[in-house]
């Protein structure tokens, strides 16, 4: 069954198999029970790239972009810890 | 008995009115500024056996707590004391059903003619609950004991007559006796509106209609919330959060849905903490009942419907169900800040998967830090009260968010200098604040006060709420995080000298003295310290670069986002000789910075 799955990303059914694929540009990151942010454009950079207020955080998050590799669009922006818990270690959706 | 759909909508909004009724009576008698100025209440009404009927426009967490607080009641009274017309009785034990001590519940069964007609229930949170901290938010506490009076119930008005002698030893406990009395006046009131109108509305269709639209309401909820429910396809979420005291404690969730069921799972969050960040299991269970509600619920009548499709788990032990005797203290600012933020994360993905209900995903908020301060004001007597300012709220799929719009409301600086010894120095929005995204999240304010005649020189700060640096709206769907909110103590600032000098400080910067950020901790504002505040901002939703530009434009106009940030996260260009919107230069610019994504690591 086709059905969104957040802002720019939609699980795609064809005939076989279910796949998850950027709504932008149609491409296909994963199978809809892997881990798409493992296929994305990921970019990680200061808190401060998300405003100048977020100084404080510096050196002890860092602000991890994904983005489809084939068009640029945005999927998530968010905070992870720089140090003890990498984005490696992150928790992850269990489904999608 | 069969009921016509106008009566029934006339009868579900007459109840609902009367909850209402209940909320302002508890703002114009109460008597401290959390209850008269912040809404930190909650006015409800029960069925006979607890469950919820009808909320107010008060936190719906509480009111499933104080379904829990009827329950407890009715067990120790039936059966020893009575329950009779015209009591009210008083409980606040975090262990049965309240959140943390300083909620004080009352609850007040509603008679006709003899006959038990459901339960009204309110809450407030009192200034003062004897604990070792002012304000009775305990920084220091390690066990349940050093946070105040624990009541697991008791009888304070008995058949229409208040209890002095019981009322006087309450208020007696505590360090503001007076303002705490008034408090626990406005509840009686409250509970007394509640049982006139519930009367009159009796008296006027009859108990039978009353309890079968009672029983209606309820049905129709959790009918069409199941219904919602299974509009969205199965499946799994997760996210975990972190609170900061001493030490780092996580709380992670897995939300599973499985046809018209939401199972939220707590499984792996840490054991229960040390300070009083720790939740009940039934204020766990209020934040994800306030969370379904306000997501799929929000305009269904607000009752014990939304119980049904929710089913919580969270393991004894941990720090979403504490047990006796783990303190509680500060959890409504942390614990519960949490679990809030993640049952409304869950929900958020959750949602987004369904064609139909992904417009309603909004972007939430971790962010909350506030201060109890405590001393002799300029008018020579002892009192206790709380600092804070207003939030900015999430952007959500179709809107940026409210600028100071998120979490409660703050009080007015004017009654705060005209009745403590603080003068502020600045009040305003932050600039660069919101999360950025398509819809930019709401921004928050920021204030700077300093003491103002104070005679002892000095007051009591108690610094507490979610502690740790992520501490702030988040983006969800690509939107940035937000500004975090800070408790800030510049030390022996340059603010004397510039008053003597006739100059008005309006940045920080100008102050000079030695910053710290306050952690959860208690500590002294004196004579040439400044205390900065920032609430958090609301997080962003989507990509900034699909923001339109002219509102990136007016925004730098109106002074909430600064030249650099319109052009580096939006890829706005502001023409540098006519200070207008360049939409080539900009089309140019968002053009390379999304090229340039493509071109990052995978």
């Amino acid at each position: 069954m086709n059905h969104p799955l957040r802002e720019n990303l939609e699980v795609y059914a064809d005939q076989a198999n279910e796949w998850i694929r950027c709504t932008q540009c149609c491409r296909f990151l994963c199978r809809a029970n892997e881990n798409w942010r493992d296929s994305c454009a990921r970019r990680l950079s200061p808190p401060t790239h998300a405003g100048p207020l977020l100084k404080e955080l510096t050196g002890h998050f860092v602000l991890e972009q994904l983005c489809c590799p084939g068009c640029g669009a945005l999927f998530n922006t968010d905070l992870v810890e720089e140090q003890k818990n990498g984005p490696e270690e992150r928790p992850k959706p269990a489904k999608a | 008995m069969t009921i016509d759909p106008v009566t029934f909508e006339i009868l579900s909004h007459r109840l609902h009115q009367i909850t209402l009724e209940m909320g302002t009576t508890l703002e114009r008698v109460g008597g401290t500024v959390n209850t008269t100025q912040m809404h930190d209440y909650m006015a409800a009404l029960y069925l006979p056996n607890g469950d919820v009927l009808s909320v107010g426009e008060s936190m719906a967490r509480h009111a499933a707590c104080a379904g829990f607080a009827v329950k407890r009641i009715k067990e120790r009274f039936e059966e020893n004391g009575g329950i009779y017309p015209d009591d009210i009785f008083l409980i606040n034990d975090p262990y049965l059903a309240a959140i943390h001590q300083s909620d004080i519940y009352m609850v007040s069964p509603i008679h006709y003619k003899e006959r038990l007609l459901g339960w009204s229930a309110t809450f407030v949170h009192v200034m003062d609950i004897g604990a070792m901290s002012p304000g009775g938010n305990s920084p220091g506490a390690t066990e349940i004991c050093h946070e105040g009076l624990r009541i697991p119930g008791l009888k304070l008005v008995d058949r229409g007559k208040l209890r002095q002698d019981v009322f006087d030893t309450l208020i007696n406990m505590t360090r503001q006796p007076v303002m705490v009395g008034l408090d626990l006046k406005c509840e009686i009131a409250a509970n007394n509106v509640a049982k006139s109108r519930m009367q009159e509305v009796v008296e006027q269709y009859g108990a039978e209609l009353i309890t079968s639209v009672s029983s209606d309401m309820i049905r129709h909820s959790e009918s069409i919330l199941k219904a919602r429910i299974r509009e969205i396809p199965d499946g799994v979420w997760t996210d975990s959060g972190a609170i900061e005291t001493d030490e780092t404690w996580t709380v992670v969730l897995k939300l599973t849905k499985e046809g018209d069921r939401l199972i939220f799972d707590f499984t792996g969050s840490d054991k229960q903490a040390r300070r009083g960040i720790n939740l009940p299991y039934h204020a766990t269970f209020g934040a994800c009942f306030e969370s379904v509600l306000s997501t799929l619920g929000y305009d269904l009548p607000r009752n014990h419907g939304a119980f049904g499709p929710i089913n919580v788990i969270a393991p004894e032990g941990t720090v979403v169900n504490v047990q006796y005797p783990a303190p509680v203290s500060l959890n409504t600012t942390s614990g519960m800040k949490t679990v809030q933020y993640l049952s409304g994360s869950v929900l958020m993905q959750m949602l987004a998967t369904s064609e139909k209900w992904k417009r309603e995903v909004m972007a939430l908020s971790l962010g909350f830090r506030l201060a109890r301060h405590a001393g002799v004001n300029q008018h020579g007597r002892y009192y206790v009260s709380t600092l804070l300012d207003l939030s900015g709220a999430g952007a959500t799929s179709y809107r940026d968010g409210m600028n100071s719009g998120g979490y409660l409301t703050a009080h007015n600086a004017e009654w705060i200098e005209s009745n403590f010894p603080l003068m502020y120095l600045f009040r305003r929005h932050v600039k660069d604040g919101g999360g950025a995204g398509a819809f930019v999240g709401g921004t928050g304010a920021e204030a700077a006060m300093a003491l103002h005649d104070a005679p002892e020189g000095k007051i009591k700060l108690i610094a507490f709420g979610v502690a740790g640096l992520r501490n702030s709206g988040q983006g969800i769907f690509g939107g940035y995080p937000a500004a975090p909110s800070l408790l800030m103590l510049l030390e022996d600032s340059k603010l004397a000298n510039l008053i003597a000098e006739r100059k008005y400080p309006r940045d920080l910067d100008e102050l000079g003295g030695r910053s710290k950020l306050l952690p959860y901790s208690e500590t002294e504002l004196k004579s040439d310290d400044v205390l900065y505040i920032r609430a958090a901002s609301g997080g962003g939703y989507g990509d900034p670069l699909e923001r339109e530009p002219q509102l990136v434009f007016e925004d730098v106009r109106n002074g909430l986002v600064s030249k650099a940030t319109a052009e580096q996260i939006y890829g706005v260009v502001i023409d540098e000789s006519t200070q207008l919107l360049d939409p080539t230069g900009t089309q140019e610019l968002r053009l390379k910075l999304r090229q340039k994504r493509t071109e990052y690591p995978r």
